[in-house]
C-alpha cells in the first residue's frame, strides 16, 4: 500500500530501540471524512481528511506515548525522543512492568469488502440523493422536522513495531441516519432510522435513502400518537438491533480486559457458568455469515495483532474476555486483537468489534408464545450499562403482545432495565433468526469506535422503568 | 516550547494567506478557521500511573461562501499546497450544494480579551508534579480496606490556540490553556461489584485544586456504591438532581429549547414561549461567556468570529431571549448571541460552525445551603448523574438514577441502586422546590447549584 513511506516510519523504530525501549511501535492514520446532513431544507457538507503519527516506546516496563500530525523524518524522530522521555519519566513511579504477550508477527495488508468504491459516487450524486430522499416527507403534514445525515469515513493506516510487524489496511465505512420528528396537537415524537456497515457505495442500494427516510417518517407518525408504557417486570421480547446493544453494552463492556482488572462483574468467572445455557455471545474481528459486513470490521488491532474471534460466553459459560497485548500478559490469557486507537493521537485502548449473540432455535411465533402476555420492543435509542452488569437501553417502540399474539396497541419510548446476567439467567427463549445493526451509533469509552452488534430475536423477562 | 509556527503571528499570517488564495477565486467571501491543541496526560489504572501521553495537533477549516450557497473543508496538512486543495475542494462544494437563505459571514467586532483563561500557573506545571497529583488522587484507594480502582482516568493540562479571519476583515485569536482531572473509579469487595464513579475538575489556577482531597471523595463515594441497596419501593415523587444530573437530562433540554434553529424549525417547546414563564420565580439562567471562572466554553468570540458576550437566558423564570448564530439571526432579523459552535467537543477545525449552543452556562444559585437542601426532605433521592433516555424536543426522560442516596428525615441515607426516575423536564423546571447556594462546575462546562424538585417518577427495581 502507497498511502504513506513504510521507510519514514521504520526509521523511527531504531531511533527508539537507540533510546533503550524494548518495545517501539509507529502507527500511521489518514482518515477522510464527508459528512452532508440535511435538516429542515439546510445541506451543510463537510470534508476534509487528518493524518499524523502515534508513537508508543516501552522502556523498562513503562509506556510513553507521543502523536502529532507533523509527518516529516524529524518530526517523527523527535516524536519518538519524546515518547521516550515520557516512558522514562514514569518508570520509577510504576506498580508493576508492563510486559507483553507474544503475538504471531505478520506482514500483511488489507481492503476492506467492497463492490464499488465510495468515491466512485460523486458529492454532487449524494447530495442529490439526499435533497431527493427529503422529497419523501413534503406531504406529510405532521412531520414537522427531518434530519438526513450521511457520512462516510476512508481509514488508512499503518503500523511497524521492532519486533517486525508490518500491517496496513484500508478501511471504507458509509453511514446513513434519518430522524424525523411528528407533531400533534401540542404532543411530540421522533422516529429514527439508522444504518452502518463496512463496504462500499453499495450500500446505497441495501439502504435506498428515501426508504430509510420513509420508516423514519412513518414511526414518528405512529409514536405521535402512542402514549407512555407501563412500567413494572414483563415478559419482553426484544428486535435484533436491542439484542446487539444488550450484547455490547451489558455484557461485552464487563470482559474487556481493562474493565475485567477494574473489579467489572465477569472477574474471576472465566469457566464458570454466568447465565442460561443457550446463550453464546461472541466479539469477531470480521462478521461472516450476516446479510452484510458489520461495522465493525478490524483485520488487525492498533497493535498489529491478527483479530480472533473470541467467545465471550459459550453455552452460558464465561469463556473469554477481549484483550490488547499488555493485559493478556497480565492475565495470562490470549490476545484477541481488540487494541483500538480512533484517530492518530489516541492510545490504543480494549474495544470490542462486532459482538452478538448467537441464533437459537425459536420460530418467531415461538417466541411470542413464550412471552404469552408482554411487550415487544424494536429499535434502538440508546443504552449504557455499568460494571456490575446493571443496564438500561432505551428502545423506540413498544407493541403490547397479548396471548402470544402482537397487538396494533403502541407505546412510545420504552426504557429497559436490569441486570444483565439476572436477565440473561432466565431467558424465555432465543430466535433462529440473526441479524446486525447498531446504527449510526459509536461506542464511547474514552474515545470514539465504529462497532458493530447483533443477534437474534430474544425473549426475557426485565423491568420496564419509568413511563407512566 | 513554543515552535515558530506555533505563534500567534504565524498562525495567523498562514490563515491570511490561505484567505487571499480564496478570496483570488469568483467566491463571494471566505473565512478560515484553524484550532492548535496541545496536551500532556498522566494516564492511571488501578491504583498506579500508566502512560504518559503527549498530543499536538494543527488543523485549519476552510468555509466558502458563494452567495449563500457554503462549502466547507478542512486539513491538518499544514503545508500551503494542502491548505490550497482544501480551499479548491471547498469552492467546489459551492458548485453542487444547495443555498442556505440567510448565510452571512459576520463583520469586524472588536473582542475583548478575557484574563485568567491562559495562565503561568498551568503552563508552568511540569510533568513531574503531574504524576505527583496523580498519586495524591490515588493515595486514598491504595489505602482503603477494599479494592478500589481506576481506569482510563487522567490528569491532563491541555492549551488550545483557535483563530479566525475572514473576507469581511474579521481578524480573532484566542488561546487557553487548563489542567484537567477525569477518573473512573470501581469499587469491589469479593462478589460485590460496585458502580462506576465518575468525578472530574477543571481549573486555570492549579493551587485550587486538593488533589488528595478529591482522591478521598471519589473513594469514598466509590466504596459507599458497594453496600447500595434496592428497596422495594420509594413513596415519594421528591428528587435532588446533583453533578451530571443536571447537565443530563435537565440542562440539555434546556439548551435544545433554547436555540434558535430549534425555534425557527419548530422542534423547540418554547418557540411561543418568550417572555413567558418557563420555571419557577427563582429559577436563572444565564451565558457567561466572559467569566474566566466559567467552563471551557468561555471565549472572547464564538466559532464564526462573532463577539460572544453575558447573555440572560431565563431571568426570575421567564424566557428572555433565545441563542443565535449568524445564519439564525439573519434568518430571524435580530443580531447574534455569539453562541455558533463547530461541534461540541474534540478538534473544532473539522466541523463548520453549524451547531448553536451556550458558551458558558450558568444557572445561579438559590439561598439555601446544602444541609437546607436535604433537611426539607422527608422522603427522596439524591443522585449524581442519569442513564437513561430523554427527548430533547418533549422534555420526557425516562431511565436510571445512578450515585443515588436515600434521603429520610433530612438526613442521607443509604446509598441506592436499581433506582429509576421518570418525569419531564418542563415540569421539573416548574416544580423546583429549591436550589442549593452553593454551585460545582460539572464537566467542566456548566455551573450549576443543586436542584431539588417534586413530581418525578421514582421506581425500584425490586
Amino acid at each position: 500500500m502507497s498511502f504513506f513511506d513504510q521507510d519514514l516510519l521504520i526509521s523511527g523504530l531504531k531511533e527508539g530501540e537507540k533510546l533503550g525501549a524494548s518495545y517501539v511501535e509507529l502507527r500511521y492514520q489518514d482518515k477522510y471524512l464527508a459528512n452532508f446532513r440535511y435538516r429542515n431544507g439546510e445541506l451543510t457538507s463537510t470534508t476534509g481528511s487528518r493524518e499524523g503519527i502515534c508513537v508508543r516506546v516501552l522502556i523498562d516496563g513503562s509506556w510513553g506515548l507521543s502523536a502529532t500530525n507533523k509527518t516529516s523524518e524529524r518530526e517523527i524522530e523527535e516524536s519518538v525522543q519524546s515518547a521516550a522521555k515520557l516512558a522514562k519519566n514514569s518508570a520509577p513511579y510504576k506498580d508493576s512492568k508492563v510486559e507483553l504477550a507474544e503475538i504471531e508477527i505478520i506482514e500483511e495488508t488489507a481492503i476492506s469488502p467492497r463492490k464499488k468504491h465510495l468515491k466512485e459516487l460523486s458529492t454532487e450524486e449524494k447530495l442529490k440523493m439526499i435533497i431527493d430522499a427529503a422529497k419523501v416527507t413534503e406531504n406529510m403534514q405532521l412531520i414537522k422536522s427531518l434530519t438526513i445525515n450521511y457520512n462516510e469515513v476512508i481509514d488508512n493506516r499503518m503500523i511497524v513495531t521492532n519486533e517486525g510487524t508490518r500491517v496496513s489496511w484500508t478501511d471504507m465505512k458509509p453511514t446513513l441516519m434519518a430522524y424525523a420528528v411528528a407533531m400533534e396537537e401540542g404532543k411530540m415524537a421522533s422516529g429514527y432510522t439508522s444504518w452502518s456497515h463496512t463496504c462500499g457505495a453499495e450500500f446505497f442500494d441495501l439502504h435506498p435513502m428515501d426508504e430509510v427516510v420513509e420508516e423514519s417518517a412513518q414511526k414518528a407518525l405512529k409514536l405521535v400518537k402512542a402514549s407512555l408504557p407501563p412500567s413494572g417486570l414483563s415478559n419482553l421480547l426484544l428486535d435484533q438491533q436491542l439484542v446487539g446493544v444488550f450484547a455490547h453494552e451489558a455484557i461485552g463492556h464487563t470482559a474487556e480486559a481493562d474493565l475485567v482488572q477494574l473489579g467489572s462483574f465477569t472477574q474471576g468467572k472465566l469457566n464458570q457458568k454466568v447465565c442460561d445455557e443457550n446463550i453464546t455471545i461472541i466479539d469477531s474481528p470480521v462478521l461472516e455469515g450476516s446479510k452484510w459486513m458489520g461495522a465493525g470490521w478490524l483485520p488487525f488491532d492498533d497493535e498489529g495483532v491478527r483479530g480472533k474471534t473470541t467467545h465471550i460466553i459459550k453455552d452460558g459459560i464465561m469463556t473469554g474476555y477481549l484483550t490488547n497485548r499488555a493485559l493478556a500478559a497480565e492475565l495470562g490469557i490470549e490476545v484477541t486483537g481488540n487494541a483500538r486507537a480512533y484517530t492518530f493521537n489516541d492510545e490504543p485502548i480494549v474495544r470490542m468489534r462486532n459482538t452478538y449473540i448467537k441464533s437459537g432455535d425459536m420460530t418467531f411465533e415461538e417466541l411470542c408464545e413464550s412471552i404469552g402476555n408482554g411487550y415487544y420492543l424494536k429499535s434502538l435509542q440508546n443504552g449504557q450499562a455499568d460494571s456490575s452488569g446493571e443496564f438500561m437501553f432505551g428502545a423506540v417502540e413498544c407493541y403490547e403482545i397479548k396471548k402470544a399474539e402482537i397487538t396494533e396497541v403502541l407505546y412510545q419510548n420504552p426504557v429497559l432495565t436490569g441486570n444483565a446476567f439476572e436477565v440473561l439467567n432466565s431467558i424465555l427463549g432465543v430466535g433462529k433468526d440473526f441479524d446486525t445493526n447498531l446504527g449510526a451509533g459509536f461506542c464511547g469509552k474514552e474515545q470514539p469506535a465504529k462497532v458493530d452488534a447483533g443477534g437474534p430475536h430474544l425473549a426475557v423477562k426485565a423491568m420496564l422503568a419509568g413511563g407512566k | 516550547m513554543e515552535s515558530e509556527y506555533e505563534t500567534k503571528s504565524s498562525l495567523l499570517d498562514l490563515a491570511h494567506r490561505v484567505l487571499k488564495y480564496a478570496d483570488n477565486k469568483a467566491i463571494t467571501s471566505a473565512e478560515v478557521f484553524f484550532h492548535l491543541r496541545k496536551n500532556t496526560q498522566v494516564m492511571t489504572e488501578g491504583q498506579s500511573i500508566s502512560t504518559e501521553r503527549s498530543t499536538s495537533e494543527l488543523g485549519f477549516a476552510v468555509r466558502i461562501l458563494n452567495k449563500e450557497v457554503e462549502g466547507f473543508s478542512y486539513s491538518n496538512k499544514t503545508d500551503m499546497n494542502a491548505l490550497k486543495s482544501c480551499v479548491d475542494e471547498a469552492v467546489d462544494i459551492t458548485h453542487v450544494a444547495p443555498i442556505k437563505p440567510g448565510l452571512k459571514f459576520p463583520i469586524p467586532s472588536k473582542y475583548s480579551q478575557i484574563d485568567g483563561r491562559f495562565t503561568n500557573s498551568v503552563a508552568e506545571v511540569t510533568i513531574e508534579e503531574m504524576i505527583d497529583s496523580a498519586k495524591l488522587v490515588l493515595e486514598p484507594m491504595r489505602k482503603a480496606k477494599v479494592s478500589v480502582r481506576t481506569n482510563l482516568s487522567k490528569i491532563e493540562t491541555s492549551e488550545n490556540a483557535f483563530g479566525i479571519v475572514n473576507s469581511l476583515g474579521v481578524e480573532g485569536f484566542s488561546r487557553s490553556n487548563c489542567l484537567e482531572g477525569n477518573f473512573l473509579a470501581v469499587a469491589r469487595e469479593g462478589e460485590k461489584v460496585g458502580s462506576f464513579v465518575f468525578d472530574s475538575f477543571y481549573t486555570h489556577d492549579t493551587s485550587q485544586v486538593d488533589f488528595l482531597n478529591f482522591g478521598e471523595v471519589l473513594t469514598s463515594r466509590a466504596i459507599r456504591n458497594l453496600n447500595a441497596v434496592t428497596p422495594p419501593s420509594i413513596d415519594s415523587d421528591v428528587v435532588i438532581f446533583s453533578k451530571n444530573s443536571v447537565f443530563q437530562p435537565l440542562f440539555f433540554v434546556i439548551a435544545h429549547s433554547i436555540r434558535a434553529d430549534s425555534v425557527e424549525q419548530a422542534r423547540s417547546m418554547w418557540k411561543d414561549k418568550l417572555a413567558d414563564s418557563v420555571a419557577i420565580e427563582s429559577f436563572n439562567l444565564i451565558d457567561d461567556s466572559h467569566n474566566p471562572n466559567a467552563g471551557s466554553g468561555c471565549k472572547p468570540f464564538d466559532d464564526e468570529g462573532n463577539k460572544t458576550q453575558k447573555t440572560s437566558i431565563i431571568n426570575n423564570g421567564v424566557l428572555k431571549t433565545f441563542i443565535f448564530d449568524e445564519l439564525r439571526a439573519n434568518k430571524m432579523d435580530t443580531k447574534s448571541t455569539g453562541n455558533s459552535w463547530r461541534g461540541l467537543g474534540g478538534m473544532r477545525f473539522i466541523q463548520p460552525p453549524s451547531e448553536i449552543f451556550p458558551n458558558a452556562p450558568h444557572i445561579l444559585p438559590g439561598d439555601m445551603s446544602t444541609e437546607e437542601i436535604h433537611g426539607d426532605v422527608k422522603l427522596g433521592i439524591i443522585f449524581e448523574y442519569f442513564s437513561g433516555s430523554f427527548r430533547v424536543e418533549n422534555g420526557i426522560f425516562s431511565g436510571v438514577a445512578k450515585g443515588a442516596q436515600l434521603i429520610r428525615n433530612g438526613e442521607l441515607a443509604e446509598p441506592l441502586t436499581n433506582v429509576s426516575i421518570g418525569g419531564n423536564v418542563f415540569d421539573v423546571l416548574n416544580n423546583i422546590t429549591g436550589l442549593s447556594k452553593e454551585t460545582q462546575l460539572t464537566g467542566g462546562f456548566l455551573t450549576t447549584p443543586l436542584i431539588r424538585t417534586k413530581g418525578v417518577k421514582i421506581s425500584t427495581q425490586k
